[in-house]
């Protein structure tokens, strides 16, 4: 904090970055621009700064994108868990739905049907007698 | 006490056995719709129950899954302000670093004399940065 006051300081008094053209023999070897102190220190600085700034930007854009990237990849997880659940409590159901449509197909007496064969069969033969003697009355 | 001619009533069987021959069949066949109406009630019954049990269980899941969609969207808006605040910080950080910079090239410039007697170190500095020829 110190030192941030004191280069606050310091570039407060400083001269501003100035520079000025100066042509030939103005006293010059050529024609060309002049920088004062701050201006040439500024320059010198840029190549340094651009780099830094670059370095920052790429890490903070490399940084949201990561970000956005495990907040697609959280939803997609949730969905999948939230689909493979989905899956299970169908399946659950319907097996459960089976065996209770089974169970009720089963109280239709499956294990008496020698018994409902042999109901049949009689029923057949008294029907057959019956009709018969019905149509031989005459 | 009331007494049952049984002669009578076999004699009333015979002469109408075709009509009760058909009120038995009758009585049979609704008795069989009846027991295969309750069937199918009860199959309905159960088919609506698995029914209710999915939707129920189906609307659980849902809440489920969007309070972690929440959940998770709050993490990253949690994480995004905190890079924003540490990408402002940097950015004052580096403007802090080139002004030291500026500062301590002003301060050697003016130590070494480089725009007098040691010309040829600011010269070096320029070329290394920018590749500019120094013409004296």
């Amino acid at each position: 904090m110190l030192l941030k006051a004191l280069l606050f300081s310091l570039t407060a008094y400083a001269d501003p970055a100035q520079f000025t053209i100066v042509g030939e023999d103005e006293p010059a070897p050529f024609e060309g621009v002049l920088f004062n102190k701050r201006g040439i220190a500024e320059l010198l600085v840029l190549p340094e700064q651009y780099r830094l700034d670059c370095d920052l930007e790429v890490e903070y854009q490399i940084d949201r994108q990561a970000t956005e990237f495990h907040l697609e990849r959280q939803n997609f997880q949730i969905r999948i868990d939230s689909l493979l659940k989905e899956y299970g409590l169908r399946v659950d159901e319907k097996d459960r739905e089976i065996a209770a449509l089974q169970d009720a197909l089963l109280a239709q007496a499956p294990t008496r049907k020698w018994r409902w064969f042999a109901g049949g069969v009689a029923a057949g033969v008294v029907a057959t007698y019956g009709a018969y003697r019905v149509f031989n009355e005459q | 006490m009331l007494k049952i001619d049984w002669l009578k009533v076999l004699g009333l069987a015979k002469k109408n056995w075709k009509e009760i021959t058909i009120i038995i069949l009758l009585l049979t066949v609704i008795g069989k719709m009846h027991y295969d109406y309750r069937q199918l009630e009860t199959a309905y019954e159960t088919s609506q129950e698995s029914l209710q049990n999915q939707i129920e269980g189906l609307q659980a899941i849902h809440t489920e899954e969007l309070q972690k969609k929440e959940g998770a969207l709050r993490v990253y808006r949690e994480s995004m302000a905190i890079l924003e605040r540490e990408y402002l910080k940097e950015k004052k950080n580096i403007k802090v670093i080139t002004e030291e910079k500026i500062v301590e090239i002003e301060v050697e410039i003016d130590n070494r004399k480089q725009f007098t007697e040691n010309k040829q170190e600011l010269a070096d500095k320029i070329e290394e940065a920018f590749g500019f020829q120094y013409a004296p």
